[in-house]
């Protein structure tokens, strides 16, 4: 949780009594939810979209959004789901208008840095995880986000197809395509 | 991968503990003989050691006031006065009039008694002008009235 000192209170509250306290009429909570959940969704968009100031505005939106839904929600998933939701499309609209959601397979043209660059452990592992972060920009955005779910969020099947929309079964074996694609990528350089 | 195994679908949910029981056993029994398998499965393991290692970037600062305070202006921007039936009364009066005068006004400039010009006005126009010398009889006079 970040910023605890701010969150005073709030921070001993589960998010659903957070999202209680906001529909009475208590904007303080809405705060903190956004404190608690502000990274996770920009670090998904970040790696969703590749730039931190887009990332950032759509965090910004994101939130914005929830606050105005908010009223009208319907607890059937948590919180965080449904957030990541909102930031999911959020994103999905943008690539979109980019036209940028490209269905093409990953492979050939890839300029990645030199995993053998540097000796050390250290300076290895920082080449391991720019080689993970180009070959994760390169992936179809629909792979990219069910990984990023599974993989960063640590979300379930059935929490990553509510995010998404998705049956478990389509979860399953998108996950299993992405991280073929990505091996195939990754293998021989990580 | 040196080789495919049809079942990587069902190696990446082992590898996500997202198979029950009894499919899991199953397949860890494929598992002991698949050497496909076997080498996937320890890259997919590596692959996932690699995502922990992604930094954990955070936005740097509290996103709520600004949230909050957007949240703020828009809803003053687009909130109306709350106005109950009688109270809108006037308003609908002063609009179903100004509907009903601009019906009338339309209508009576473009009644046919305004619309039929009248064949005088259009004189000018006639291939003789006034007091001009007439060709003939038939072309000085409409048919019907001869």
């Amino acid at each position: 949780m970040d910023n605890s000192e701010a969150c005073g209170s709030w921070q001993q509250l589960q998010d659903h009594e957070c999202v209680a306290l906001f529909l009475n009429g208590e904007q303080a909570a809405f705060a903190e939810l956004v404190r608690r959940h502000q990274n996770r969704v920009f670090r998904f968009l970040l790696r969703m979209m590749g730039c931190r100031e887009e990332a950032l505005e759509l965090t910004q939106d994101t939130m914005l959004k929830a606050f105005r839904s908010l009223p009208g929600w319907r607890p059937d998933a948590t919180f965080s789901t449904w957030l990541f939701r909102i930031a999911s499309n959020a994103a999905t609209d943008r690539l979109r208008r980019k036209k940028v959601v490209k269905y093409v397979p990953i492979e050939a043209h890839m300029d990645f840095p030199d995993p053998a660059a540097g000796p050390e452990e250290e300076l290895q592992s920082a080449q391991r995880y720019r080689i993970l972060e180009a070959a994760l920009q390169r992936l179809q955005a629909d792979y990219r986000q069910v990984l990023l779910l599974r993989e960063l969020e640590g979300m379930s099947y059935a929490e990553i197809g509510d995010v998404l929309g998705l049956r478990e079964g389509t979860v399953k074996s998108r996950i299993a395509r992405a991280r073929q694609a990505l091996l195939e990528v990754c293998k021989s350089k990580i | 991968m040196n080789k495919y195994c049809r079942r990587s679908e069902e190696l990446s949910a082992y590898l996500d503990d997202e198979l029950d029981g009894k499919a899991r056993l199953k397949f860890e029994m494929h598992l002991g003989g698949c050497f496909a398998c076997k080498e996937m499965l320890q890259d997919l393991r590596g692959l996932r050691e690699c995502f922990q290692t992604l930094p954990q970037q955070e936005v740097g600062f509290d996103l709520a006031p600004g949230v909050l305070a957007a949240a703020g202006r828009r809803a003053s921007a687009t909130r109306w006065p709350r106005l109950n039936w009688w109270q809108l009364l006037p308003v609908s009066f002063t609009a179903a009039a100004t509907i009903s005068l601009g019906v009338f006004l339309g209508a009576s400039l473009t009644s046919p008694h305004d619309a039929a010009p009248v064949a005088p006005t259009l004189a000018m126009f006639d291939p003789i002008p006034p007091g001009g010398i007439c060709i003939g009889f038939a072309e000085c006079f409409p048919k019907e009235k001869i």
